[in-house]
């Protein structure tokens, strides 16, 4: 009954992964595999490195001045921090979808989700219609909006922008999508709305989504990792997580005691 | 992890199955003992598999209301499911150590068949009349022990039957009827689910919300 | 209770003497702009017929005429300026807000700073030794030049405020696409300021506009028609500076006209990039 719908491929892995500010060390020493089209949920308390483990593994955190990172990180078994490696390409294989929804202020919502293949040079009207179509349904945005595709992509509701960013993430079919924390900004019934679609994208791509919402990552993550001021302190399969942790920190974590 | 309600009433309804078929094979002299072991090995598997299912999904889901009475219920139906598959195992060893038919039981056996029907039925259309049957019906099923085991003990008592057949008949009977009682806490079970309420030691309940 | 009722009163006069203060100094700003507008006005627009707009200078002596070389070479420098100004201006302003912390960044905010100080006199002469000289000739590339420097730290200031505006999730969205970075700010934080960037712009040309001094040395002036770039130019503030020194009346008086003609010109550039421009901001967005 524990079929998880997966494949034991292993598509990221993380190997002895720090991330620093300046002097500051943020992420210690993570090393974790994820399996391919499965959940991943990131949980632990505020401000201790989730969000910036995150952005290690699709190399947004050197982005920031003064910040670097340490250690391996592993696409489909090619380090994507070896010298030589084009960043660009990196991000096109590993996709991220935000916290606030950012939808492009002046790009319609079909623009904004065909804009990233059409920066690379695809044009073609029919492919990126295609592409729209399909992605939009897979945010389950499609019904919503298949009316009013040329209207500014920020007219539209918070939650329905979110889904249009996931819409514009999914576009560029990256097999593996980064979500961080992708409903706090948002109400209770677009925060349902998300983690259903999150069912259906799971055939598709692999997800790790970080997420301070707890009972959200019981429910749609099929492993769970939880961090405390930048260290791994366990990752499993969500079902063990949440019914009988081994680290005592994770269990005080999740009956609320700490944290 | 995708486990739901349905899930859980469908792993339920599968184990009853195997039980029932069980408790029919438990009195019927032309089934082997190992067709029984057979049985019994299956439902103690589902025994497992829905206490664990039912525990990650109040874990993981975090279900309220309805679904949460539906988890918990599964829990306790699967345990009353568990022991009624023991008592038909201890039944069909007693029976094959009488070796041949005798009506009393088979009569009482008729109609805890019924009984243990009427309460699963309950369960799967969600029917509190039904459960409700079942439970007034439970003092049928006592009488009815009453009755053999009076019996027996007076037959033995004017020699018409020896000691040791008399005295397993009248254990057959006492399993019988535990076997009803296992069925009367199923229907129980299913009233806690339909309606909220817990009606054990008592028979006032409240009026069932209109699904 | 007599106490609290005199520290009411006592808050009541502070508050009304301080708003009368506050707005006395607004009209001691705006007295004189509207004194000006109002005495322009008053001398210029009775001179303003459709020959002004539509014919060139008359011989001297001769009544009429009009200053449509003027108009009409103010427009082309100025277009000049800008088409040196804004690429490099705007591209500038790219480099400040993308790259603020590097050396070249340091210095090159110091630059546009001073740039800004320097008078328009001086770049004038600049423009003079920079194209006037080796062309042997005053022309309008020289006045376009000489705009250009003037308005370049307005653009590359402005540019660079607008996109450090641009909020930088909406940067690593754009990177988290997999588009380079080039990309990323050209088709996408660009796209978004269009409207912010041609204010800054108009704003730019609306000063340079009026500009006369380094017009004096580099586009000198003409009393005919040309649309040549290598040859001298007329433009408004100059043409109005020729005729307003003259002993003429007629040309003084079309020295006003031309002077209300300028001064309308650019405060309805500034309103319409202030509050047009604005309003179509906030439908696109941010």
């Amino acid at each position: 009954m524990d079929e998880l719908k997966q494949s034991d491929k292993i598509i990221l892995e993380a190997k002895n992964l720090e991330a620093w500010f300046g002097e500051f060390q943020a992420v210690k020493g993570i090393n974790v595999q994820y399996f391919e089209r499965t959940i991943n949920a990131i949980i632990g308390p505020s401000g201790c490195g989730k969000s910036t483990y995150l952005r290690c593994l699709n190399r947004i955190h050197e982005e920031i001045e003064g910040a670097s990172v340490k250690g391996e990180v592993l696409l489909e078994g090619k380090n994507i921090y070896s010298k030589g490696i084009d960043v660009v390409d990196v991000r096109k294989r590993i996709g991220m979808v935000f916290q606030k929804p950012n939808p492009f202020p002046s790009l319609s919502i079909l623009d904004n989700v065909v804009i990233g293949l059409r920066l690379q040079g695809i044009t073609k009207r029919s492919i990126l219609m295609e592409v729209a179509e399909s992605c939009l349904k897979k945010a389950a945005l499609w019904e919503e909006v298949k009316d009013k595709l040329s209207s500014l992509g920020t007219s539209l509701s918070g939650g329905q922008q979110q889904r249009l960013c996931i819409a514009r993430a999914l576009a560029i079919n990256p097999p593996v999508l980064l979500m961080d924390e992708p409903t706090s900004a948002l109400d209770p019934i677009a925060t349902a709305k998300i983690e259903e679609l999150m069912n259906e994208i799971k055939l598709d791509y692999t997800v790790i989504i970080v997420t301070h919402n707890m009972q959200q990552a019981a429910r749609i993550s099929d492993y769970t990792s939880f961090f405390v001021y930048g260290k791994m302190i366990e990752h499993g399969l969500s079902s063990d997580i949440f019914t009988n942790p081994r680290e005592k920190q994770t269990e005080d974590y999740i009956s609320g005691r700490f944290g | 992890m995708d486990i739901s309600p349905k899930d859980l009433r469908d792993h339920i309804l599968k184990m009853a199955s195997l039980v029932e078929a069980s408790l029919s094979g438990a009195l019927n002299l032309d089934k082997s003992i190992e067709e029984i072991f057979e049985l019994e090995r299956k439902i103690n598997e589902f025994h497992m598999l829905i206490d664990d299912a039912c525990f990650k999904y109040i874990a993981l889901k975090g279900p309220a209301a309805k679904d949460l009475r539906t988890a918990i219920a599964v829990m306790k139906i699967n345990a009353d499911l568990e022991r009624m598959g023991d008592q038909a195992v201890k039944i069909k060893r007693q029976y094959i150590s009488i070796g041949r038919e005798i009506l009393q039981i088979k009569n009482m056996a008729l109609e805890v068949n019924i009984m243990v029907k009427n309460a699963l039925d309950s369960f799967v259309r969600s029917n509190i009349r039904l459960a409700t049957d079942v439970i007034e019906y439970d003092q049928e099923i006592n009488s009815l022990n009453q009755n053999i085991v009076r019996h027996h003990v007076n037959m033995i008592k004017n020699n018409e039957m020896g000691f040791d057949d008399g005295y397993t008949i009248i254990k057959i009977s006492k399993n019988l009827e535990r076997i009803g009682d296992h069925a009367n806490n199923i229907a129980e079970d299913v009233i806690f689910l339909e309606s909220g309420s817990d009606i054990r030691h008592n028979l006032e309940f409240k009026a069932p919300k209109k699904d | 209770m007599k106490v609290t009722f005199n520290y009411r009163l006592v808050r009541s006069i502070k508050n009304q003497l301080f708003t009368f203060v506050i707005v006395l100094s607004a009209a001691v700003v705006l007295i004189p702009l509207l004194m000006i507008i109002q005495f322009v006005f008053r001398e210029g627009a009775s001179s303003l017929n459709l020959s002004f707009f539509t014919e060139l200078p008359k011989p001297v002596g001769e009544l009429g005429g009009g200053m449509l070389h003027a108009i009409l070479g103010t427009t082309y420098i100025v277009l000049l300026g800008v088409l040196i100004a804004v690429p490099i201006g705007v591209t500038c302003g790219i480099y400040l807000s993308e790259f603020s912390k590097s050396k070249i960044s340091k210095t090159l905010k110091v630059t546009v700073d001073l740039m800004s100080g320097i008078p328009s006199i001086v770049i004038g002469i600049f423009a003079y030794l920079m194209v006037v000289v080796p062309l042997k000739s005053f022309s309008a590339l020289a006045g376009g030049v000489a705009l250009s420097i003037i308005m370049l730290p307005i653009i590359i200031k402005t540019s660079e405020e607008i996109l450090k505006l641009v909020p930088n999730h909406l940067r690593e969205a754009g990177l988290a696409l997999g588009l380079p970075r080039w990309k990323v700010i050209f088709f996408i934080i660009l796209k978004g300021s269009i409207a912010n960037l041609l204010t800054g712009i108009i704003l730019a040309v609306s000063r340079a506009a009026g500009e006369t001094a380094p017009l004096l040395f580099t586009a000198f002036g003409n009393m005919y028609l040309s649309f040549n770039i290598k040859e001298p130019m007329a433009t408004l503030p100059v043409q109005i500076y020729t005729y307003a020194i003259s002993p003429f009346k007629d040309w003084q008086r079309q020295a006003w006209a031309g002077a209300f003609v300028l001064m309308v010109l650019i405060l309805s550039m500034n309103l319409f990039a202030r509050y047009f421009l604005s309003r179509i901001k906030d439908k696109k967005g941010y």
